[in-house]
């Protein structure tokens, strides 16, 4: 897909089906926006194809798509109140105040915003606002929503108890919906697909399970938090490449792999007395968990995951099967 | 005391709601001083404004005031008609300028392209070119079209006014629509498409009313200017179109008929202390914007597959609209019998070499009105930052009558201010009327106003909190000022300046109708220099409004520099 | 909100009012003064019209005998109107001679000139005024601007031009306000002002507005005076079935319509001199001027020099106007600002010699009549040419 001349997206296809949402997960300035914006028809798309149940929407211009989009700064109009914000949509297909009336008040009862109809939009705090902009991007039935990380700018708890409405307020109402984040927590309380996105291609899509289960991608497995994750020193001996880690030699199975990474879950470390001496660099709660960061002797960093206290600084021996190191490639 | 812990703490900002917020300057530390200020400042403004606007102004008018002079000339029907015409053109060439404006803005601020600083340099220059310079090309352009027995001819005709205040104006409009749209985001734009608007919707349902604070005060600056043009009325109308502001020349120096002139003259103010009022409460009410650098919205736009199209589309229009007489003038300085060539540029440089050519003064022209300039702008600065002070205070009872006076000297008579300066500083006053720095300080009288605004809304959109943050890390209420509230102001100062500047070697208004020393200015000198037949005196005047304009280009470039000064009230 | 707004614009109007009548109080004490003459109520300014050349029964500036050394050091101001172009190093020369600095300062037009003024009138602006001309002199002298002097180089002046017995004005120049015709380009050259209306020169005049410009004024005059009150309309209505192009200015039409800055007409209205300065100012040397001007078109243009009434420097002011009327000073006159010297003992530089035409027959009419005559012209002429 190329946009104003310039190659920027490659390959990305996605198929999206009615009522499900599929989360686009990439680092900041993967092309995620910019891709959004082209299926909302906001960017022009030269060469590239964007359709809609078999239907090609590339020549159409946005106004015409009828795909709703949420933005990041919900991009509320500042000069007309809710109600106006929420029926814009249907009066530019054509309804009057008495007909729209009572949709608008529906929609607001769906985001929980009851009665809100006259009021300015500077009087709003920012969950308002956001669920305002997502009553008037569903208000005309739009045949897919798009969200443009529609939450980044709220506080955490706030942003995960929207997440969790808005999940609600498209199953109830079937559409299908692409959400964009960088966030991977946000992904997996929304999303029941998920595709990662790098330097404008579509690295690896799949549920939340199969990325866990095997993120098959070094970036992949930064964005969904394995911190984990080194690059190492390739070594060959008589035809056969490996290379070291603190628990002994792991072996690969090809012999040229090109770039890869290597991987070690924190559930995969243990304590064990006879273990490679470390020192706890940092602790952090994970409901009844810790979560350590240790320093090897070996002047190695791994992350450990135990119900024991430690407190920093305190040694602790460990041990990890190299069986258990995971290769991922590395892009 | 919550001000000065919300200084230490930025993190604790989300307790505060809309409550605490007022009660914010009850709290502030600087009040005291805030008052000691004013005071000042009202001491200041108010006696420089006294004796160099109202006092002049007033007896002037004073001379129409009788109840048998206002009947008689309101009981003529041409007064009616007269006042009809002013108010019709300037109305009609505010909103075509606006429309203009908004055009040109729309390309400055929404695409990023190549060449986009030497579009916005070419749509200031206009402000500065003296009106009889303007008002020739235009007459030029009216010949080389053939225009004269078509229905778009520009002489005497209401036409010709309008295209040409247009000219004038789009200069003003864009300067403030640019910096206000520029900061605008898209996305409001973005949503409304994907909700079904199309091009024209979205822009005249969402775009639009987002650009009023700027579009109201454009609008009021446009109608000051065109409310009381002279130049383009005088040559372009030839006085079958008269205004208030030619009426009054005619009648104050042709006619020397000053009951008749001031008369007029109190119906002008009238209008336009009327127009300031009602600019005062839209400004309230949907905030502020005021003249500045053009800046561009970061990011990608929106974009629709005609979206190229209409960038060389507008482009091409602006170049042909603005350029066409720039580059009239622009050939003219360069056309010598047979050809072309820098001739008449040499002449200026070089002074009476042979004492055929250059019987001017042009390079001590050049630089009076630099110098001149110079000392306007810095009156202007400084006594509108104080001006400023006042039009940002918190009281209502200030800032309110403020924000009406300081623009007063734009919508006013050129003529009357002149011949009320001369009859109030007097002998028996202060013998300043000719001396030399009386001309700075007229020009310094129009640039107030315009400074005042665009420096007090930024004074007014510093937060509090921040002086309150400096205040509790040691700063005394000099430092605060000289590191807190002078950074922040500084870039609408330097804008204020170079208007004031553009304003002051244009030489606009009252300052022709001064008696001044004879010393040569750009202005004087191409009046002077067109004045008389001969083929090398045309050419050098042509060439030096080429040089006046490209001193305005390089002042205007270098207040696009130091950035944008337009900030959000709201 | 709508009464918040209505006492908003009262408290400004009182403002505006206050400031109006404050001012007024200092009027009402300055007008016990004998400087307010010619003031008829308090406030109202009342311009008088006619009977100029009356005695202003005002003592005339009499020289002493000896002043040598008294004044100098001493600065006078002389008023111009904005065209006027001192020739260099003149006025340094009266500095040497008297002592005597001189400050130039200048106005806009001569009728803002002469509305400044009378404005002023007893409290000048200025010590001398330089440029008042025969259409506006009544003006000025009715108001009673000028003091009365007798300049000392008065039995070298032409005594056509001395127009005030009462010595209030000197004359300083004169020059013709005639139609110009650019010689290539018109044809036949016309030779009476009668045919600007034949079909011959359809479209071919341009001329200025007698409201807004000095030489459209002394067009105007000139067909006054040539065809009688009664005549001239007649003429200006055959003018414009004539096609013919109304400017503003001169600036307009010499440079915009006349083939000189490039327009199509060939006819304009202009100076006696402007051939002599279309000759001067050529791009490139040419042997003869490329226009000439219609002998009988011509309107007689006096410029004066009057010290303003109420000067605190008489004796110095007087220096000036002698030196004003001086053969070195006139001398210097025609090459910078092409007009021809009242000093009968002045010489004229070579190329005016050569090239002013001596055929010419200027008309002309007496301040009072123009002075009587000027609005009701003017209206009348807007009537017939643009409306």
């Amino acid at each position: 897909m190329s946009i104003a001349g310039h190659q920027i997206l490659h390959d990305v296809s996605i198929d999206v089906e009615l009522g499900a949402i599929t989360t686009l997960l990439g680092p900041s300035g993967c092309g995620k926006s910019t891709l959004l914006n082209a299926i909302a028809g906001l960017l022009p798309v030269d060469n590239g194809n964007v359709s809609l149940n078999t239907k090609n929407l590339v020549t159409i211009p946005a106004h015409k798509r009828g795909i709703g989009l949420m933005f990041q700064n919900n991009a509320l109009f500042p000069h007309m109140n809710v109600e106006r914000n929420v029926a814009f949509g249907l009066q530019m297909q054509g309804q009057k105040p008495d007909q729209y009336k009572e949709t608008v008040s529906e929609m607001l009862n769906l985001v929980g915003l009851s009665g809100f109809n006259k009021r300015e939009i500077g009087t709003l705090s920012g969950g308002e606002s956001q669920r305002v902009a997502l009553a008037r991007a569903l208000a005309p039935s739009p045949k897919a929503l798009l969200l443009d990380e529609p939450f980044n700018s709220l506080d955490r708890s706030l942003r995960t108890s929207l997440l969790e409405e808005v999940r609600d307020v498209l199953k109830t109402l079937d559409i299908a919906a692409i959400h964009v984040t960088h966030d991977w927590d946000e992904a997996t309380r929304i999303a029941d697909n998920i595709a990662f996105m790098d330097q404008g291609q579509i690295i690896r899509t799949g549920s939340i399970e199969e990325i866990v289960e095997n993120p098959k991608y070094s970036i992949v497995a930064e964005l969904i938090g394995m911190e984990s994750c080194w690059t190492p020193e390739l070594f060959e001996s008589e035809g056969i490449t490996y290379f070291e880690t603190p628990w002994g030699r792991r072996e690969l199975d090809t012999p040229n792999p090109g770039n890869i990474s290597a991987l070690i879950r924190p559930e995969n470390i243990h304590e064990k007395s006879d273990g490679v001496k470390a020192v706890i660099q940092t602790k952090k709660s994970v409901y009844g968990e810790w979560i350590y960061k240790c320093r090897l002797e070996t002047a190695f960093t791994v992350f450990v995951k135990t119900t024991r206290n430690y407190a920093i600084g305190e040694k602790i021996s460990l041990y990890a099967s190299v069986d258990n190191v995971e290769l991922l490639e590395v892009l | 005391m919550l001000g000065e812990i919300n200084g230490l703490n930025n993190g604790l900002k989300l307790f505060y709601d809309d409550e605490s917020r007022k009660n914010r300057n009850t709290t502030d530390l600087r009040i005291k001083n805030t008052k000691l200020a004013t005071s000042a400042s009202i001491l200041l403004v108010v006696g420089f404004f006294s004796i160099f606007y109202f006092i002049p102004l007033g007896k002037i008018l004073w001379y129409g005031l009788s109840p048998d002079n206002i009947s008689t000339v309101f009981g003529r029907s041409g007064t009616w008609k007269v006042i009809w015409f002013t108010l019709w053109q300037a109305t009609i060439s505010t909103v075509l300028s606006l429309c203009v404006g908004i055009f040109i803005s729309n390309i400055l601020s929404r695409f990023n392209f190549r060449g986009r600083g030497a579009l916005r340099v070419l749509a200031t220059i206009p402000f500065v070119m003296p009106t009889v310079v303007v008002a020739s090309a235009f007459l030029s352009l009216n010949k080389i079209f053939q225009l004269e027995q078509s229905i778009f001819n520009l002489e005497g005709t209401p036409l010709g006014i309008i295209v040409a205040h247009i000219f004038f104006n789009t200069a003003i409009v864009v300067r403030t629509l640019g910096g206000w749209w520029g900061q605008l985001t898209v996305d409001p734009e973005c949503a409304a498409r994907t909700l079904g608007a199309g091009a024209f919707r979205t822009f005249f349902l969402v775009t639009m009313p987002r650009l009023k604070p700027a579009l109201i005060a454009a609008g009021a600056l446009t109608f000051l200017f065109t409310f009381t043009s002279f130049g383009i009325i005088l040559i372009l109308g030839s006085l079958k179109q008269a205004t208030l502001e030619t009426e009054i020349w005619r009648y104050a120096t042709q006619r020397t008929d000053i009951n008749t002139a001031a008369a007029l003259g109190i119906a002008q103010l009238v209008i336009v202390v009327l127009m300031l009022v009602v600019n005062s409460r839209l400004r309230n009410k949907y905030g502020t914007s005021e003249l500045g650098a053009i800046s561009v919205a970061k990011g990608e736009i929106y974009a629709s597959r005609f979206r190229k199209t209409r960038l060389y589309s507008g482009i091409l229009c602006t170049v042909i609209f603005l350029g066409t007489p720039v580059g009239l003038l622009v050939e003219r300085s360069l056309r010598i019998a047979n050809g072309y060539s820098f001739t008449y540029y040499q002449q200026i440089f070089t002074e009476s070499q042979s004492g055929r050519f250059s019987i001017f003064e042009t390079r001590a022209a050049i630089i009076n009105s630099i110098t001149w300039a110079l000392f306007a702008m810095a009156i202007a600065t400084l006594i509108g930052y104080l001006a400023a002070i006042l039009l940002s205070s918190p009281s209502e009872k200030i800032s309110k009558p403020a924000d009406v006076l300081f623009l007063l000297p734009l919508g006013t008579s050129g003529v009357l201010l002149g011949f009320g300066i001369i009859v109030t500083l007097n002998s028996s006053f202060w013998n300043i009327r000719s001396s030399w720095w009386i001309i700075p300080v007229a020009q310094a009288v129009l640039g107030i106003g315009l400074v005042a605004r665009m420096v007090g809304t930024a004074l007014r959109d510093i937060d509090p909190e921040i002086r309150n943050a400096a205040k509790v890390l040691g700063a005394s209420d000099a430092k605060v000022w000289r590191h807190v509230d002078l950074p922040i102001i500084s870039r609408s100062l330097i804008a204020g300046a170079a208007f004031s500047f553009a304003i002051a070697i244009g030489e606009f208004g009252a300052t022709a109708f001064l008696v001044r020393p004879q010393r040569p200015t750009i202005p004087t000198t191409i009046f002077n220099l067109l004045g008389r037949p001969g083929a090398s005196t045309y050419g050098q005047a042509m060439a030096l409004c080429v040089v006046l304009a490209a001193i305005t280009a390089i002042s205007m470039s270098l207040l696009d520099r130091t950035g944008s000064v337009i900030r959000e009230t709201a | 909100m709508t009464q918040r707004t209505l006492s908003r614009i009262g408290l400004i109007l009182i403002c505006i009012v206050a400031a109006i009548l404050g001012q007024n109080c200092s009027n009402d004490s300055q007008s016990a003064s004998p400087s307010s003459q010619g003031r008829q109520s308090s406030h109202e300014w009342n311009v008088i019209r006619s009977e100029c050349f009356q005695d202003p029964k005002l003592p005339e500036i009499e020289k002493p005998a000896s002043y040598e050394g008294d004044l100098s050091g001493t600065s006078i101001d002389l008023v111009t109107y904005d065209a006027f172009l001192p020739p260099e190093g003149a006025f340094e020369r009266f500095t040497a001679e008297t002592g005597i600095t001189v400050n130039l300062l200048q106005s806009a037009d001569t009728g803002t000139m002469v509305s400044q003024a009378v404005l002023t009138s007893g409290d000048p602006i200025a010590d001398v005024m330089f440029g008042i001309d025969n259409t506006f002199l009544c003006r000025g002298l009715s108001n009673n601007i000028f003091h009365p002097y007798e300049a000392s180089t008065i039995t070298q002046l032409s005594s056509d031009l001395l127009l005030d017995p009462y010595h209030r004005v000197t004359p300083v120049d004169y020059g013709d306000i005639c139609v110009n015709y650019w010689i290539d380009e018109v044809g036949e050259e016309p030779a009476t002002i009668t045919q600007l209306t034949s079909s011959q020169y359809e479209g071919q005049f341009v001329t200025q507005n007698p409201e807004t410009s000095a030489p459209g004024m002394g067009f105007l005059l000139a067909t006054i005076a040539y065809f009688g009150e009664d005549g001239w309309q007649e003429f200006w209505t055959d003018l414009r079935k004539n096609d013919v192009v109304i400017e503003s200015g001169w600036t307009e039409s010499y440079y915009g319509d006349f083939i000189a800055g490039g327009g199509d007409r060939s006819i304009v209205t202009s100076y006696l001199t402007s051939p002599i300065a279309e000759f001067i100012y050529a791009p490139e040397p040419l042997d003869t001027p490329p226009t000439a001007v219609i002998a009988d078109s011509c309107f007689r243009s006096i410029e004066f020099v009057g010290i303003l009434r109420g000067t605190d420097k008489p004796i110095a002011s007087a220096l000036l106007v002698d030196f004003l009327t001086s053969t070195y000073f006139q001398e210097l006159l025609p090459e910078t600002n092409f007009v021809l010297p009242a000093n009968t003992k002045a010489k004229i530089p070579q190329v005016f010699q050569d090239f002013i035409p001596t055929n010419i027959a200027s008309s002309t009419l007496t301040p009072e009549e123009i002075d009587a005559g000027r609005d009701q012209w003017t209206e009348q002429w807007t009537k017939i040419v643009l409306r």
